[in-house]
């Protein structure tokens, strides 16, 4: 079993903890973060033998199941000193460390191209809505006129892409905002929605579990930046939100997820979904087991192995 | 010129942000250590290190090509 990940991810500490503990091999790997060994051949129809770092070795051909999270991107061998030259090696790296690891026909939780696919926020509101789930209205534009003609006097908000902000440990929060005081030109394509009212969800998914959450102890629309004063409460999924969201995991075909919903007596409301998004801080403060859930899932491949077709971006 | 998203840029909490105090990666174990114990059988620092934020160093790290 294989973990890909950074050193820093605390949450994946749960599961290699848990795995061990279970006395299954588990081999965590954070190819990015230092010279790593690889030698792998093509035999088979299979990308086969030894892929490691410093500390240990994995033999390709004998994983079973790999678990993506927080990779470190690859930066280049860190003898080579020219800037441009380094860099072409780090593309080199991703092209063929990623590029053997992501080939492996095998079960991923969630495979990185996947991932990738059901991270774009535009995709997401438009699959959400095939599948059955409701979406705020939403506006994505560089006009801050078009914003006002839009809102038409309701109460909307502002959302990055990516809330990592411009400078390090900031991050861009999901704000209210008055149309009317938008400059003309946003100066990038800025999203917009309608402000649903109703408890925010956190719900995660693993294969087709469900874990939620109701978040409260906060009235910012954005609860990140405040989760020392957050109180968690387990809610049971409307079974017509569950359908849906399990049409939504099957169609980016992904292993896991976490949601973010709006949910009111009547209806749960789509938000997002960050298919490699954090659980630890869920799972610690409400006792829902999502760890035991991924390593079950991670050992279900050990007797049934997955079948060559399921490998992707090859 | 400024991009409007960033008007809505926040800095977080250095409780939050900041490197646990005396943690090492053991590469052994594969698991992190503070005191020698491993991270995870401390719940208070989970607690406190397992939170969830947009920055690429916690939530979207696989956006820039990982």
């Amino acid at each position: 079993m294989l973990i890909i990940t950074d050193a820093t991810d605390y949450t994946a500490d749960l599961i290699v903890a848990d795995l061990q503990a279970r006395g299954v091999g588990v081999t965590r790997l954070d190819p990015g973060s230092g010279p790593v060994h690889l030698a792998a051949t093509l035999a088979r129809g299979r990308w086969r033998n030894g892929l490691g770092d410093e500390h240990r070795a994995v033999d390709l051909g004998e994983v079973v199941s790999v678990l993506w999270r927080w990779p470190t991107p690859a930066p280049g061998h860190p003898s080579i000193e020219r800037p441009a030259r380094r860099a072409w090696a780090a593309r080199e790296d991703a092209a063929g460390i990623f590029g053997v690891l992501k080939a492996l026909p095998v079960l991923w939780i969630n495979h990185p191209d996947l991932a990738a696919a059901a991270n774009s926020k535009p995709g997401q509101l438009v699959t959400a809505t095939e599948c059955g789930l409701n979406v705020p209205d939403t506006i994505v534009t560089t006009s801050g006129e078009a914003v006002r003609a839009w809102a038409c006097g309701r109460d909307v908000l502002f959302k990055a892409f990516h809330a990592q902000g411009a400078d390090d440990d900031a991050m861009v929060t999901a704000s209210r905002v008055d149309p009317d005081e938008l400059p003309d030109e946003l100066g990038a394509a800025s999203l917009f929605q309608e402000i649903v009212s109703g408890v925010p969800v956190r719900l995660t998914m693993v294969g087709t579990q469900p874990f939620a959450v109701t978040i409260t102890g906060t009235a910012d629309l954005d609860w990140r930046p405040v989760q020392h004063r957050l109180t968690f409460a387990r809610i049971d999924v409307p079974p017509d939100v569950l359908r849906a969201v399990h049409r939504f995991m099957l169609r980016y075909r992904l292993e896991y997820g976490a949601f973010d919903f709006i949910a009111t007596d009547d209806a749960w409301t789509f938000l997002e979904i960050n298919p490699t998004g954090m659980y630890g801080f869920v799972e610690i403060r409400s006792g829902l087991r999502i760890t035991a859930a991924i390593c079950d899932r991670l050992c279900e491949a050990m007797q049934s192995p997955v079948s060559s077709d399921a490998g992707v971006g090859r | 010129m400024a991009p409007y998203g960033l008007t809505h840029q926040v800095y977080l909490d250095p409780a939050y942000t900041a490197p646990i105090p005396g943690i090492v990666y053991d590469p052994q174990r594969q698991l992190s250590t503070v005191g020698g114990n491993p991270l995870v059988e401390q719940p208070d620092l989970m607690r406190q290190f397992t939170v969830t934020w947009g920055t690429t160093d916690r939530d979207n790290k696989t956006d820039n090509g990982g």
